[in-house]
């Protein structure tokens, strides 16, 4: 048997068959394409073909993926040096190759060590006259505290204690009477 | 890779395995080249899962494998396709039907699965995706980054393209 001959009716008709299978012919389309299907014998025949296809193709099973694809995998992760978990980088970091970052870490590191050198030479070690000098100041310093600490202890018992505390009392034992409040 | 890691990876194939072992075997006709491309796929995946939004890992994982189907059809570029493999049509046959229905079914289906192959590659991805996977219009476009529209004529014409092959088969049929 010939295929359908395309007469311009059938062509139009052919080329919207599929849409028309599928329920999405066009509205205004859809009483030509039914009027002509039941007419013509021919694509009418197509129809039926291109029914036996869509359900065909929907009876084609879906397939079971051999246990052997998994297991090939593992192995394959296993193999890797890296974690199988990657840190999440966002993607530009990403589309950069280890091949950068690692030169570039080093060269950073070289740069800190280099600079904390750096730092360490322009401080020069103090000298022994200055030590020494360091030590005097801070002995007269801790003495001068002391001084003062032992003259303040003298003030405050002559002037303040003496004074204000030890003679009222004194006082009043000899003459019964009670210490002026502070 | 640890034990609970390993556990995870196992979980994650079990979902995903059959489905893109399934496309990958259409798209490209035989089972070991379908097994490798699986196998890339499920790697890639355990790379890329925790990047990857739920709602978006089924077009990623369809996109990841016609990828990698296409690469692997490209390197096959100067070798021929392998014909149908029989054995394979035998597995698909329905066991249901009495013998001569089971003949011409598995007819059918030697020559659906012919003509799969003859398709433009986008075609023939649509077509599987759309009749076999029972993918909705707009998930497949998603996955292949294709308009909608252009989803459903490729679909029309692969399928039209399988009703003149199945019209040639009848013919040649012996009356």
């Amino acid at each position: 048997m010939n295929p359908v001959e395309p007469n311009p009716r059938c062509a139009w008709t052919l080329a919207r068959l599929e849409a028309y299978l599928d329920g999405e012919a066009q509205a205004e389309e859809l009483g030509e394409l039914e009027a002509h299907l039941g007419d013509c014998a021919a694509c009418a025949r197509q129809l039926a073909l291109a029914r036996v296809v869509r359900q065909s193709l929907r009876e084609l099973p879906r397939l079971a993926c051999p246990e052997r694809v998994a297991e090939a995998a593992v192995v394959r992760l296993r193999r890797r040096r890296t974690a199988a978990w990657q840190p999440r980088w966002p993607g530009w970091l990403t589309g950069w190759r280890l091949s950068v970052w690692q030169p570039a870490a080093a060269v950073a590191l070289v740069l800190l060590v280099a600079l904390a050198v750096d730092r360490r030479d322009r401080e020069p070690e103090p000298t022994a006259a200055e030590v020494a000098r360091a030590e005097r100041q801070a002995r007269f310093a801790l003495a001068y505290v002391g001084q003062v600490g032992r003259s303040t202890g003298r003030t405050v018992r002559d002037q303040v204690i003496r004074t204000w505390v030890v003679e009222p009392l004194t006082r009043g034992a000899r003459t019964g009477l009670k210490p002026r409040s502070l | 890779m640890t034990e609970e890691l390993l556990v995870r990876f196992r979980r994650l194939c079990a979902v995903h395995q059959d489905r893109v072992f399934t496309y990958a075997r259409y798209l490209l006709g035989n089972a070991e080249d379908a097994e490798d491309v699986t196998q890339e796929v499920l790697v890639r995946l355990w790379d890329r899962g925790r990047d990857l939004a739920p709602e978006g890992l089924p077009a990623w994982l369809t996109r990841v494998t016609r990828n990698a189907c296409l690469d692997l059809l490209r390197q096959r570029r100067h070798r021929p396709l392998p014909g149908i493999d029989p054995e394979a049509v035998e597995r698909l046959e329905d066991p249901a039907p009495g013998p001569g229905e089971r003949t011409e079914a598995m007819e059918l289906r030697r020559h659906l699965q012919a003509g799969l192959q003859r398709l433009p590659e986008v075609q023939r991805s649509i077509v599987v995706l759309r009749e076999v996977e029972g993918l909705a219009y707009e998930e497949i476009a998603r996955a292949l980054e294709l308009p909608l529209n252009t989803v459903k004529v490729y679909l029309h014409r692969g399928r039209a393209h399988l009703r003149r092959e199945l019209e040639r088969m009848r013919e040649d049929e012996p009356c």
